[in-house]
């Protein structure tokens, strides 16, 4: 399957609303709007309208105290929220929406803990973000919510706290995994889609130097995958870092090949795809200006 | 969610767990679907173990001999729509004892159709990975699941279902279920014979872990390890109706599960519909003493099955035949004074 007639997938999973639904016969969900959102960017012109209904949509979705949900029932899933984020990222329209949306983010509520956690040898005292208000940080909610504060040019002391969380939670022999590093000593294994997550969030904050070993472990791994969430992430983690695999072309589009027998891939499978193809530089090229 | 724990909390909570065991009371349901969770069936604590020496070795007619057993007659499963819930935490390639076996799956799938059923489908929501189809890559099972045209749901991304909580262990009044589940007559849990390193084992109840969606959980599930996982085992059980469990004991996992412990080859499979008394069983096997697996024993002592041996049907092979101790480590709390004397 070709790139272009993946962007022609993910415009067939807008509904009449501006919403996006995650796959067939279910329901429209904010993470999935805003990933449409990003995808439909690749497309140029033709795209504007849709993205314009896209954002409004989500705007209606956005709780009073700024967080975006995963759905109505279930305002503690507030993970889209830096997602939606980016979906507004140089939209003046969406300024009201994304400053409550900063706000929310440098002021939620996670767990920590001041003892030392010896069992799980990580630090856990650093505030990052959560995938579950109220619940422990992680590395996708904390890398996506590092990079939407970037997108706005903000860098409050918590932005901070999510960088150092991000390298703390780095393994020792590289890479990512959800986010704990040793548990009784054992160190874990890493896992493709959180290293290209966690390098996207890190581009610009740390030295090549400080995952050197992460970048070295995902460019080795990434040439046998052809899953569509480690791929893409893995591509454009390393893009964000000068290394974007020369092949990368064609693993996606091996890759899209494969929703022939593993049916159609997700909105947000289809959306990170077509970043990856279109964003040569990381997924930071998709945002042409720093929005104000 | 009814309470989360305020960010001062422990990561792990145990605090309301034997409390909670006491005040556990009237169980409210609504809908057929859930009126099924604590059906007869679910007091029939039989359990039956069959030695397989091995994943190239005929799977299907164990799960045959099983079924026939346990008193599933063709008539019961002709026409119905199973669900099959392996354990798929967290594959990796080369590494095959973390996850249920895919062959063990595929044998499965056979044996139901080969009595009738109308359907049989496997899903998981896997707990470690959000890239759900790298999961199946290099679990084996995408290739299983091409070959045999066997649907696959990703309960990670499924739309939620949000049902009363039956025993509230966890503080939460409800729990969102996938909505996809409830297109089936019957759920399985085909979990992994392995030892945990936070509470012990982890075999059919635990398993159900993978049902719950990482939309409206995270990952790696953290709400649950947040209100006590044994709390969360309690609770999701008592909630979600579980018509049969198989286990996959051809090779385990012992040591430090359950991702990073060391294969163990146990030789067997063990099913049953009760999924006290299959763990039970299956932690007899281990050389653990199920008893001291405290949301085991909790799960007796809320009528949810049995765990005592005496009350549980022994069928195919003694337990004593098949007995192979798991090693438990010292360093690791929740494995302590679990081997059974």
């Amino acid at each position: 399957m070709e790139i272009a007639s993946c962007l022609q997938s993910l415009i067939s999973r807008q509904k009449p609303d501006g919403s996006f639904i995650p796959r067939e016969r279910v329901d429209a969900r904010p993470d999935a709007t805003a990933w449409g959102i990003l995808g439909l960017r690749t497309g140029g012109a033709e795209t504007e309208k849709l993205i314009e209904r896209a954002r409004e949509h989500l705007v209606k979705q956005q709780l009073p105290d700024g967080r975006v949900a995963v759905s109505e029932m279930h305002p503690y899933a507030c993970w889209p929220t830096p997602l939606a984020l980016l979906a507004w990222q140089g939209w003046p329209a969406g300024d009201a929406a994304a400053q409550k949306g900063l706000d929310f983010l440098e002021h939620l509520t996670v767990a920590t803990w001041k003892v030392e956690d010896k069992v799980n040898a990580i630090d856990a005292t650093l505030h990052g973000w959560s995938w579950i208000a109220g619940t422990s940080c992680w590395v996708e909610p904390t890398a996506m919510a590092v990079f939407a504060f970037d997108r706005y040019g903000r860098a409050p002391e918590r932005m901070k706290e999510g960088v150092k969380l991000l390298l703390d939670r780095q393994l020792p022999h590289g890479g990512w995994n959800f986010g704990n590093t040793l548990v009784f000593g054992a160190e874990l294994f890493p896992a493709e889609e959180y290293i290209g997550v966690a390098l996207t969030g890190l581009a610009g904050h740390c030295e090549k130097a400080d995952v050197a070993r992460s970048l070295d472990l995902i460019e080795k791994r990434i040439v046998s995958i052809r899953s569509p969430l480690a791929l893409s992430w893995g591509i454009l983690g390393l893009a964000a870092w000068g290394r974007r695999p020369a092949d990368a072309d064609r693993w996606i589009a091996e890759c899209l090949d494969r929703q022939q027998y593993l049916g159609a891939f997700d909105t947000t499978h289809l959306a990170l795809l077509l970043l990856a193809g279109h964003c040569h530089d990381g997924l930071a090229g998709i945002f042409t200006a720093v929005h104000s | 969610m009814k309470s989360l724990p305020s960010s001062s909390s422990s990561p792990i909570s145990r605090r309301n767990f034997i409390t909670g065991i006491a005040a556990a009371g009237a169980v409210a349901a609504s809908g057929y679907w859930l009126q099924r969770g604590l059906s007869a069936s679910r007091f029939k604590a039989d359990a039956f173990i069959h030695r397989v020496a091995g994943y190239d070795r005929d799977l299907k007619t164990p799960i045959l001999a099983g079924l026939k057993e346990l008193d599933f007659s063709e008539k019961d499963v002709r026409g119905k729509k199973i669900l099959l819930k392996p354990n798929l935490v967290e594959p990796h390639a080369g590494i095959r004892h973390i996850n249920t076996n895919p062959l063990l799956i595929r044998a499965a799938v056979e044996a139901f159709l080969s009595l009738g059923a109308a359907q049989v489908a496997v899903a998981e929501g896997p707990g470690h990975r959000t890239d759900t189809v790298l999961v199946l890559d290099e679990s084996g099972l995408s290739e299983v699941l091409k070959e045999d045209r066997i649907r696959f749901i990703d309960l990670n991304y499924d739309t939620g279902m949000i049902v009363p909580n039956k025993t509230k262990f966890t503080r939460m009044a409800s729990l969102t279920l996938p909505k996809s589940i409830s297109d089936f007559d019957w759920l399985v849990s085909m979990p992994k014979m392995k030892t945990h390193h936070w509470v012990g084992v982890t075999l059919s109840m635990k398993n159900l872990f993978g049902l719950m969606p990482g939309v409206f959980y995270g990952w790696p599930k953290n709400v649950f390890h947040m209100c006590g996982i044994e709390n969360s085992i309690i609770d999701i059980n008592s909630t979600v109706p579980l018509e049969l469990a198989i286990v996959d004991g051809i090779v385990g996992m012992e040591g430090d599960g359950p991702i990073m412990g060391d294969p163990k080859n146990a030789g067997v499979i063990v099913m049953g519909r009760n999924a006290p008394a299959v763990d039970a069983t299956c932690a007899r096997v281990m050389g653990i003493d199920p008893h001291k697996v405290r949301y085991l024993a909790a799960a007796q002592k809320l009528n949810m099955g049995w765990i005592d041996e005496e009350f549980i049907g022994q069928r195919g092979e003694a337990i004593s035949k098949v007995r192979t101790d798991f090693r438990l480590l010292d360093k690791i709390p929740a494995h302590q004074g679990l081997r059974l004397v």
